[in-house]
């Protein structure tokens, strides 16, 4: 579990669009370990989802006007077998394929809480709903790493506690990494052993948090010094 | 029997029916803005009837040995389908280069492609060239498009609202995230557009043999317009609603007859009217139940 934390406009988001093929880089290349090894330049986003990233947006792209359980069904999209014909022609093979996956959907929504409002369509929920529901979507794509835009973003203390007691959960539970941005410190320091700092597009520092937090590069640019 | 007048606009119905449902996959349920519908069924109207009016005499004398009345309906089926295959190749042509395109980009790319296909047969003199191409067997009829539509109708609602299907929704619901959950967005976008391309041409088809006669003036910008305003009267992205804008806008200029020449005013008045009360169209991205059953308790869809 790693937290990149540092200024606005340090690069942040633009690392994850690199990482999930959003953006193609111009020089340089991403590696990702998954297994094997897999260079990801030239890849299509559709096709790192398929390797294995998954991720939540830092302003939420739900699909707003399909429901909740839609939303996280659509995550299964990749590990379906039944065949679009056999779909259209509601086949034995497709029907228990929608039963499994309906059940599957069912028990990650419970984890989260938002198995009661599988029905609403997802624009009509909560905005601290919406971005659990986004978390429990890109899980459900079953990742190796999972990549967290700001997740804890516009939230009150009650729902970030929640919040990080689920992304707990998670990373134990399914033993994927997790890379998060993150501008709360709390939920930074708490969760995260290593974290990563960047500044216009560079890496400042790496370590614990002990260490960033009396890194005084990071405390120049970011963090701030305690009056 | 029926009045012979109100059995064509019931038929103009169901044609207008399956144009509708077939744009509406393209617009409505997967996002993508094409404003060249009418020349995909044009290419179906002129091949089909090519294909009944040229291959009529070898096919019957080599297959003398079937009776007439199965070998009839074996025959149209056969030119519907050639028609709507060869609207599904235009599809897939246009599709393929041009789904990089956002939005408007995309109209304007489908609007010219629509009119290339029209100037392309207008200058073809084996189906009529300017002066249109007569003498197509009456093969349509009520029972023919219906059928069709009902096909149309079942296997679209089918797919978009099935697992696998719903990628088409996800794709014009927001096709970032999409991406991002592993849904090969262009794959779904060529899909829509041969698939609607196709059931257009076979639209196309059983226009061309309802009338008899096709001249390229119908299949025009104007043609396509249409389309669109039924789509989006009816509610892009609900069947139901592509059903009964269809329905309501081939009677209207009907009804309006009353009018006289103030028909077409009257006609645009309606529309604006409809727009102000229902923004989103008539049903909104809504369906009946029974195209998209989203039950509380048993199993959906």
């Amino acid at each position: 579990m790693i937290a990149i934390i540092g200024p606005n406009g340090a690069g942040k988001t633009t690392f994850f669009n690199l990482l999930t093929g959003v953006y193609e880089p111009t020089e340089g290349s991403l590696f990702f370990y998954n297994g094997k090894e897999r260079k990801l330049n030239g890849l299509q986003p559709y096709q790192i989802s398929h390797t294995g990233i998954a991720r939540t947006f830092q302003n939420i792209r739900l699909f707003a006007d399909l429901t909740v359980e839609e939303n996280v069904l659509l995550a299964f999209h990749h590990h379906l077998k039944a065949s679009l014909l056999s779909n259209i022609l509601k086949t034995k093979k497709y029907l228990s394929e929608l039963k499994n996956k309906k059940e599957e959907a069912l028990a990650l929504l419970r984890i989260f809480g938002l198995d009661l409002c599988r029905y609403e369509s997802a624009k009509n929920l909560s905005y601290g709903d919406q971005r659990r529901l986004e978390i429990v979507r890109a899980l459900a794509t079953q990742p190796r790493l999972l990549l967290l835009d700001e997740p804890a973003a516009g939230m009150n203390p009650t729902e970030k506690n929640h919040l990080m007691d689920l992304i707990r959960l998670v990373h134990q539970k399914y033993g994927l990494s997790i890379v998060l941005i993150e501008h709360d410190m709390s939920v930074v320091m708490t969760l995260c052993p290593r974290i990563l700092v960047l500044d216009y597009g560079e890496m400042i520092a790496e370590g614990t948090p002990e260490e960033i937090r009396q890194n005084p590069k990071v405390i120049e640019a970011y963090l701030g010094t305690i009056e | 029997m029926v009045n012979p007048y109100f059995l064509q606009i019931i038929n103009m119905i169901g044609i207008n029916a399956i144009m509708v449902v077939s744009l509406n996959l393209i617009t409505g349920h997967t996002g993508q803005f094409s404003l060249g519908h009418a020349g995909f069924m044009a290419l179906g109207a002129y091949s089909s009837a090519a294909f009944t009016v040229y291959f009529h005499e070898p096919v019957f004398h080599l297959i003398f040995f079937v009776s007439p009345s199965i070998l009839e309906p074996i025959f149209f089926l056969s030119a519907l389908t050639f028609g709507g295959m060869i609207a599904a190749c235009a599809g897939l042509l246009v599709g393929l280069p041009t789904l990089r395109l956002r939005g408007d980009y995309l109209a304007i790319a489908t609007l010219g492609l629509g009119e290339i296909i029209r100037v392309i047969v207008l200058n073809l003199d084996f189906v009529g060239g300017a002066r249109g191409f007569t003498d197509i067997p009456e093969y349509a009829n009520f029972f023919w498009i219906y059928a069709v539509l009902i096909v149309v109708v079942f296997s679209i609602s089918r797919m978009v609202y099935s697992l696998k299907g719903k990628a088409f929704l996800a794709v014009r619901e927001d096709e970032i995230a999409a991406q991002s959950i592993g849904i090969h967005g262009t794959r779904y976008k060529v899909m829509a557009f041969v698939i609607g391309s196709f059931w257009a041409g076979v639209g196309g088809g059983l226009f061309a043999h309802l009338n008899t006669y096709l001249h390229t003036n119908s299949f025009g910008f104007l043609k396509s317009i249409e389309f669109v305003v039924m789509v989006v009267l009816g509610g892009m992205g609900s069947i139901t609603g592509s059903l009964v804008s269809a329905t309501l806008l081939t009677i209207l200029p009907e009804l309006l007859r009353v009018a006289s020449e103030w028909r077409m005013i009257f006609y645009a008045l309606l529309l604006i009217a409809m727009m102000i009360l229902w923004p989103h169209g008539l049903f909104g991205k809504r369906e009946l139940k029974w195209f998209r059953k989203k039950n509380k308790n048993a199993e959906a869809f």
